[in-house]
């Protein structure tokens, strides 16, 4: 006998391919994992401690963010995860005791407000961690001004903090700073190999090209964006008279480019709006780091300009949506 | 050369294995069949019998005044039973005849074969519009309007599908192995009532054995045989005519506009039985295959046969729940129950199992702009935001985002890594936009 409840009822498609978004996630932390071993490397201790202290952040965002909405939390498809990590790779490294709290509230925010309150996965218009880390670096500096007490390391007033290695973030500035500092520049192949200065994500160019190679490779990222921002800054920096292969090895701009900008949610979907988009990048990381390098090195030219693009996305898109069967060409 | 192809598009398991080999059969003689009285695009025809009449095979039973309808008849002697309402594939109920068949019947052997060499232009039309053949590869359009195109459209090419892209089906594939000479004699009709100078029969790759097998029998100069890669939607009508032509249809469009006739393969050949033998479209293979389906045959099928007797006849399904899917597992439809009839349409039954199957139109997880759908869709359409703006239920934006473009393939869903409804989003703006348009 043949009853109703034997037959499941639902519209086509009947199958799937039966990939997820876990899938991707996961490649997205294959890629990132040269970056965190040469992280904890060469900062040691500190880079484990800031990796740890952003993806709890980073889960608890969601976790609270989303039973604040009264939706289902999904850490397993890896998204809050991968927030976290994205955001504590490009953060300085240094176990200095305050950041515990400080970075685990920018790993909570990022998700929490940056993504979940913005709109939600999907449909927030700019970078989470890049969020987070804009406003991390805007505490950090606030607090150097309002607690500088924090700052100053004290043996006597954080006694265990003694047994953990110290990093100072100043004393190891990042290339760029010393190229506004006047301070002798790193060579190509300190760059591309192991830099130690600034944040796990500026360390290692090659690290960072190696998980770029391999997102590409995998399909989860498109060629466009990396390759159109590189070239770009490449450009205009020998237009302005710059070491152009400098530019582009130094600072956060690969991993930028090649992990943030071509974050799905907040870049272009079109083909011709991914070009655009590289283009707007590197056209305004070449002007932060020419005109106001002072203002804007300490906060990551590179972030702001990816964050400012990330405005203009659904404009790009709606601009240069591609041409539809059958319609005029 | 590069390979003819067009845009988007993914490779799917084919799983034609499970049936392919299965020579065509018939069904069992059911106790009743039921005729939809709307089996095509167009009019829904009227009842011309009424209940308790005697009804002989071939007999119409169901016609209609206007241009594009086809007139149904039955495949079986018996009695009108009833004529009402009754549940199909579409899972709506539709006004049906029922009809109680007489077991005891003979087949009729076709009285007279026309000669094929002295059938005219306007015979060919005239058989294929009393024989209500209508188009057997899932959309129903009825032939004979194909057929006769406006005055200011010259069709130079006529395609055949025989693509069967669908994953799981082989009922053309069979046909294509089976019936040759028919096939190609029909595509020969169709050439000349179009006066078109060129044919091409268009076949996946994966179908080698069928492509080599017309070859074999090919004795025309005009009609080419092709093996097109193994796409997924190759057979779509617009992609094929892209695939080998490379000309689009015109957005709102049909292919005549662009000098194609695209017919399938089961449609070719019942064209041929209808000059030839004047025999009505009456009956058709489909294919019951499928995970979950214990015996996967192609069945030679009556016109109105209840499904239930196409599983009966392949031993039943395997598992319950089961997922019971007419056509194929792309774009077909799951049937809330097993006595809806097989209309002029079906091309087969595909058994799934409850875990192949995933789709929840209320439960599904956000957009991530992955671009999978994007990368996929043969149209070049932007289905994550058609699917954003109907989570909305913002039909402006959908129309805007080209919802009408649709050919509503499938393929955005089947690669979606949230697992969202798309194609089901995508079909409800459609229906609200005409319904805007209507108004």
């Amino acid at each position: 006998m043949q009853t109703e409840t034997d037959l499941v009822t639902g519209p086509a498609p009947h199958w799937h391919e039966g990939v997820s978004i876990i899938d991707a996630m996961q490649d997205v932390l294959l890629a990132l994992i040269p970056i965190t071993i040469t992280g904890i490397l060469i900062f040691g201790t500190g880079a484990l401690l800031v990796i740890i202290t952003c993806v709890t952040g980073a889960v608890l965002g969601e976790i609270v963010a989303r039973r604040f909405k009264g939706e289902q939390t999904n850490l397993g498809d890896g998204t809050a995860v991968v927030t976290g990590l994205l955001l504590a790779l490009t953060l300085p490294p240094t176990a200095w005791w305050a950041v515990v709290p400080l970075y685990t509230l920018g790993g909570f925010l990022s998700v929490a407000i940056f993504r979940e309150a913005m709109g939600g996965l999907g449909r927030n218009r700019f970078n989470p961690a890049l969020m987070g880390r804009v406003f991390l670096l805007f505490g950090r500096t606030t607090l150097v001004y309002l607690a500088p007490y924090l700052i100053d390391f004290n043996p006597a007033f954080t006694p265990w903090l003694e047994e953990l290695e110290v990093v100072d973030v100043m004393a190891k500035a990042t290339p760029l700073l010393r190229v506004v500092e006047g301070m002798e520049l790193p060579s190509y192949s300190t760059l591309l190999a192991i830099y130690e200065g600034g944040s796990p994500a500026e360390t290692s160019a090659l690290a960072v090209i190696l998980g770029i190679i391999y997102l590409i490779y995998r399909g989860r990222i498109s060629w466009r964006i990396p390759i159109t921002t590189v070239t770009g800054v490449f450009l205009l920096s020998l237009f302005l008279g710059q070491d152009p292969l400098f530019q582009v090895l130094s600072g956060g701009l690969l991993f930028g480019v090649g992990f943030m900008a071509t974050d799905w949610v907040t870049r272009p979907v079109t083909d011709t709006g991914k070009i655009i988009y590289g283009l707007g990048i590197a056209v305004l990381v070449v002007f932060f780091r020419q005109f106001i390098a002072e203002l804007w090195i300490g906060y990551g030219g590179v972030a702001f300009s990816i964050l400012i693009m990330n405005g203009f996305v659904r404009y790009i898109d709606k601009l240069t949506a591609r041409r539809v069967y059958g319609q005029k060409k | 050369m590069a390979e003819k192809t067009f845009r988007g598009g993914i490779h799917l398991p084919y799983f034609k294995d499970l049936s392919s080999g299965k020579e065509i059969e018939r069904v069992p003689v059911p106790e009743e069949i039921i005729i939809p009285l709307k089996q095509s695009i167009g009019a829904a025809c009227e009842p011309t019998v009424k209940p308790g009449e005697k009804v002989e095979a071939g007999d119409i039973v169901g016609d209609s005044e206007e241009f594009v309808s086809a007139p149904l008849h039955t495949g079986l002697p018996g009695v009108v039973k009833a004529i009402e309402p009754r549940i199909t594939g579409t899972g709506s109920k539709i006004k049906s005849v029922i009809i109680k068949v007489d077991k005891n019947f003979s087949a009729a052997k076709p009285d007279k074969a026309r000669n094929a060499e002295e059938v005219s232009k306007e015979e060919i039309i005239k058989a294929v519009r009393k024989a209500g053949i209508v188009g057997m590869g899932g959309a129903a359009f009825p032939t004979p309007v194909k057929l006769t195109p406006p005055d200011d459209k010259k069709v130079d090419t006529v395609i055949i599908n025989g693509c069967e892209c669908e994953p799981f089906l082989t009922c053309d594939y069979r046909v294509m192995l089976e019936k040759p000479k028919e096939l190609l004699q029909g595509s020969k009709f169709l050439m000349q009532t179009m006066e078109a100078d060129k044919c091409f029969i268009a076949i996946e790759e994966n179908k080698m054995k069928a492509v080599n097998n017309l070859r074999k029998h090919n004795t025309f100069s005009n009609i080419d045989v092709l093996a097109l890669p193994s796409i997924y939607p190759q057979g779509s009508e617009k992609q094929l005519i892209q695939a080998i032509l490379d000309r689009e249809v015109p957005e709102g469009g049909l292919p005549f506009d662009v000098g194609v006739l695209v017919q399938n393969v089961g449609t070719t050949v019942a064209i041929y039985d209808a000059v030839i033998y004047d025999k009505p479209l009456t009956e058709r293979v489909v294919t019951v295959t499928g995970p979950n389906i214990n015996k996967p045959a192609n069945l030679l099928t009556w016109i109105g046969s209840p499904v239930k007797n196409l599983l009966e006849k392949c031993g039943g399904i395997k598992n319950k729940p089961a997922r019971v899917v007419m056509g194929g597992p792309m774009t077909g439809t799951a049937l809330s129950e097993l006595d809806a009839p097989i209309v002029k349409s079906s091309l087969g039954l595909v058994v799934m199992t409850v875990e192949d199957s995933s789709l929840d139109v209320d439960d599904f997880r956000p957009c991530v702009r992955c671009e999978r759908c994007i990368k996929a869709c043969p149209i070049g359409l932007y289905p994550n935001y058609l699917s954003m703006a109907m989570e909305e239920n913002n039909v402006v934006e959908a129309e805007k985002w080209d919802a009408m473009s649709c050919i509503e393939c499938g393929i955005c869903s089947y690669v979606c890594m949230s697992k969202r409804p798309i194609v089901y989003l995508i079909k409800k703006a459609k229906e609200k936009i005409q319904e805007n348009k209507s108004d």
